[in-house]
C-alpha cells in the first residue's frame, strides 16, 4: 500500500481550465443563482 | 422499516429525538470499498439543514400537545421525503472564497433499491465563489432568523 505522502502526489488535480471556471465572476454568478433556486425548490418539496 | 417521521420515543410519549439523536433504520445506500479496502458506507445527512427541519416540525407538534391537547404528533418530517444541502467553506474573501456545494434530495431511501435511481438527485459542485457566497448569504440569514426579526418564520432553515 502507498504510504500517505504518494497517494496525495498522486492525487488528481484540477486542470487551468477548470480553476478558471471556478474563479469566474459571470459563471459563478450564474451557479449562485442556480444553487439558490435548486435550495428553494428543495424546500418547497419538503414542506 | 422505515424512517422516523414524528421522532417521538416509542416508549416516552414526551420525549423526542431529532438530527443525530435518533438510530437510522437502515444504510442509505449500498457499502463500496475503495482500492485500498477501506470500507465507504456512507451515513445520512442527519445535521445542519435536516436536523433544523426535523426541530421544527417537532416543537410544532409539541406545541399542539401542549396547547390543543393533540394526544399524536401532529407535524411529520421525513428523510424519505426532505431535501439535504451542504456547503463546506474552506476560505474568505468575495473574491477569494472557497467551498463545495451538495445537494442531495430525498435525504433517505425509504428502503434500499425502493425508489427508481431517475428520481433521486445528488449534485456534487466544488463551484468555488458561488458556493462560498452562498455560505457568505446563509451566515446573514440563519442570524436574522436566530434573533426572530420580522418574517423570521418563513425563512428556511
Amino acid at each position: 500500500m502507498n504510504t500517505a505522502d504518494e497517494r496525495i502526489a498522486a492525487a488528481p488535480l484540477p486542470t487551468a481550465r477548470v480553476l478558471r471556471r471556478r474563479s469566474s465572476i459571470p459563471l459563478q454568478l450564474w451557479r449562485f443563482a442556480r444553487i439558490n433556486l435548486r435550495t428553494l425548490r428543495m424546500v418547497r418539496k419538503a414542506h | 422499516m422505515d424512517w422516523p417521521k414524528t421522532y417521538q420515543s416509542p416508549l416516552h410519549a414526551n420525549v423526542f429525538g431529532i438530527g443525530i439523536a435518533f438510530a437510522p433504520p437502515h444504510a442509505i445506500s449500498t457499502p463500496r470499498t475503495s482500492p485500498n479496502g477501506t470500507l465507504i458506507a456512507p451515513a445520512p445527512p442527519r445535521t445542519g439543514m435536516p436536523s433544523a427541519v426535523m426541530g421544527r416540525q417537532v416543537a410544532h407538534s409539541i406545541a399542539d400537545m401542549i396547547r390543543h391537547g393533540a394526544t399524536e404528533p401532529t407535524h411529520t418530517a421525513s428523510m424519505a421525503a426532505m431535501g439535504a444541502v451542504c456547503i463546506a467553506s474552506a476560505g474568505a474573501g468575495t473574491r477569494d472564497g472557497t467551498a463545495a456545494a451538495m445537494t442531495m434530495y430525498p435525504s433517505c431511501r425509504t428502503t434500499p433499491g425502493s425508489r427508481p435511481r431517475a428520481q433521486r438527485e445528488r449534485y456534487l459542485r466544488r463551484d468555488r465563489l458561488a458556493a462560498h457566497w452562498v455560505k457568505h448569504l446563509l451566515h446573514f440569514v440563519f442570524i436574522y432568523k436566530a434573533k426572530a426579526r420580522p418574517g423570521w418564520a418563513f425563512l428556511p432553515e
